[in-house]
């Protein structure tokens, strides 16, 4: 790397991003002395020091349960909303692409339901978790051992993130330019192979930024839920808090969230510049186990070019002498 | 018998209200080996021809046959290829050509489609970009895969849209001579539509005119036989006395026929 290019990797990654960092913790400190309460010697908003010196004991160990102490670290309630988060929006984005398919390429369905996903995406998940609570009963009617506060945060993320990728979905298969059905008609691809081989693939990347989208909403709304279920997770931690007027640790997870956020954002958006190459592959592994399986020996460039085969027979030809 | 062949063929869109007549009894005889290339002004009904000659749009009246068999669908063995390249951006220009060749062979073995698929690919000339993405290519070099992957399923006839038409000046002169070559090497049936006389007449062995009309729709005329002797060589033909006559009774025909539908349509205005 040249001295140049370091310079400018240092200012672009480092220096800049500090002293906006910097900017920040100086309007912090200046909010907290704002706040100061004169009489109890305490600011009302913590200053950046108090939120560090109350909330260190729960990264400190952060995967840890500490049942004697009677909390948990502030990693193990992450990846309590990170596992909840996960199913939520496994089940709405495995829901929302055969959806999304059917709403961009079907006239009919989209008549008979935009409309009404329409109506429904709006809903705030504080509307959504009373329904699925509804929902919840019903199904530990059936079943106890199910925990009832987990299942409805799953169906209020579910329910609120299926959206993005519903609707990047039947945009996508809209988009798709009447070219590439037409090469799939004149080489008459039978309809699964233009699903697989042509629909698929262009769709592919509108399907993408749906998945970003819906992982950045899933992620709002697990913290939303979980304020509102009260019991594990990054959000009730947060709500916990509050409740009992620790307000460092309060704000120290309100960083956490809004890092993780962001954290998601970035690996969805590398695969979703990405996404081209997962699509190409299928052919190259194609390639590489057709080649290994069909014949050791592979015709040479040379051969392949050796002028103008015009008709079937002399190509069957060359091909034998490969085969050899 | 001719290999593909039009009868009468007439082709509207549009309800009953507002109906565009588009073609208007067209009859077209391509006879097997022939190279037939098609110029009119843009808007007035080629690709709709062509859609037809391919099978992705049927003929409001009229047959067209191929090999005598009515054409009801599109078939491989009419090989398009499209003005817009139409290249699957997500694979390389071995795999789109690859694509098409495993489609149209399957009982092909593995190694037997590679080979057809570069084999093709160093006809034309990009064996040194095989595994790049068409998004990499220039334009005249995506037309070129675009040529390989339809050339490679060996069709009986060759239909190329305007395939030249997207690109500048000189990549079409390059691309035009190196067509030429290769459908002269590869003996070809061929029906080119073109918007440019000069290139039709270059490498063509009959020129056609479609010619349009005012509210009847667009229809064929007489065509002009082209006897240079092949292989042709670009820079030598285009300075033959023969070449620029054919070239400019080809154009008047065409613009004659323009001003009068123009003047049919101003007149139907003013009634």
């Amino acid at each position: 790397m040249s001295f140049a290019k370091f310079k400018k990797l240092l200012l672009d990654g480092i220096l800049l991003p500090a002293v906006g960092i910097g900017f920040v913790m100086f309007f912090w400190c200046i909010l907290s002395a704002l706040t100061y309460d004169m009489e109890a010697k305490v600011s009302d908003f913590p200053s950046p020091i108090t939120t560090w010196n109350d909330s260190v004991k729960y990264f400190v160990h952060p995967f840890s349960s500490n049942t004697e102490e009677g909390f948990d670290g502030i990693g193990l309630e992450t990846w309590r909303s990170l596992k909840l988060v996960a199913m939520g929006y496994g089940m709405a984005i495995l829901a929302a692409i055969p959806i999304g398919f059917l709403l961009g390429g079907s006239h009919n369905f989209a008549r008979m339901f935009d409309p009404i996903f329409q109506v429904l995406r709006p809903i705030s998940p504080l509307a959504w978790f009373p329904l699925a609570g509804l929902i919840v009963i019903a199904i530990r009617r059936h079943n106890q051992e199910i925990d009832a506060t987990q299942l409805q945060c799953i169906f209020t993320i579910a329910m609120c993130s299926i959206w993005p990728t519903i609707l990047n979905t039947a945009v996508g298969v809209r988009a798709i330019p009447q070219d590439y059905l037409n090469v799939g008609k004149v080489l008459r691809l039978s309809p699964w192979k233009l699903f697989t081989r042509i629909l698929l693939p262009a769709t592919i990347p509108y399907m993408f930024t749906g998945f970003r989208l819906s992982l950045g909403i899933a992620w709002l709304v697990i913290v939303a839920a979980e304020m509102l279920s009260g019991k594990n997770g990054i959000g009730a931690f947060v709500n916990n808090q509050y409740q009992s007027g620790t307000y460092g640790p309060m704000i120290a997870a309100v960083i956490v969230i809004g890092v993780v956020g962001f954290m998601l954002d970035r690996i969805m958006n590398l695969i979703e510049k990405n996404s081209m190459l997962l699509l190409s592959l299928p052919s190259r592994l194609g390639r590489m186990f057709g080649r290994l399986s069909s014949s050791s020996v592979r015709p040479s460039l040379e051969a392949a070019t050796s002028r103008m085969l015009p008709e079937g027979p002399l190509l069957k030809k060359e091909s034998a002498d490969v085969a050899t | 018998m001719s290999l593909l062949e039009l009868r009468s063929v007439s082709k509207s869109y549009g309800g009953r209200a507002n109906q565009t007549v588009v073609l208007n009894n067209v009859n077209l005889s391509i006879e097997e080996g022939e190279f037939v290339a098609i110029v009119g002004y843009s808007g007035t009904g080629k690709t709709t021809l062509m859609s037809i000659l391919a099978g992705l749009r049927k003929a409001d009246v009229g047959v067209a046959t191929m090999e005598g068999v009515p054409i009801t669908g599109p078939n491989p063995q009419r090989g398009l290829v499209f003005q817009n390249y139409s290249l699957l951006p997500w694979l390389s220009v071995l795999d789109n050509v690859l694509f098409a060749v495993r489609q149209v062979f399957p009982k092909w073995s593995y190694a037997q489609q590679c080979a057809q698929a570069e084999k093709y690919i160093a006809l034309v000339n990009l064996t040194a970009a095989i595994g790049k993405r068409p998004s990499e290519l220039s334009g005249g070099m995506r037309q070129r895969v675009s040529l390989a992957r339809t050339l490679a399923t060996q069709p009986k006839v060759l239909l190329l849209d305007e395939p030249l038409s997207a690109l500048d000046a000189l990549t079409r002169r390059t691309l035009q001579t190196e067509i030429l070559a290769i459908c002269e090497q590869e003996r070809c049936t061929v029906c080119l539509i073109t918007n440019d006389v000069a290139e039709a007449v270059l490498m063509a062995d009959r020129v056609i005119p479609l010619l349009p009309s005012a509210h009847s729709g667009a229809t064929l005329g007489e065509g002009t036989r082209v006897s240079f002797l092949r292989p042709r060589n670009a820079s030598e033909v285009c300075a033959l006395p023969a070449f620029k006559q054919i070239k400019r009774q080809t154009i008047e025909r065409l613009m004659s026929a323009r001003q009068q539908s123009l003047a049919n349509e101003l007149e139907l205005a003013t009634v």
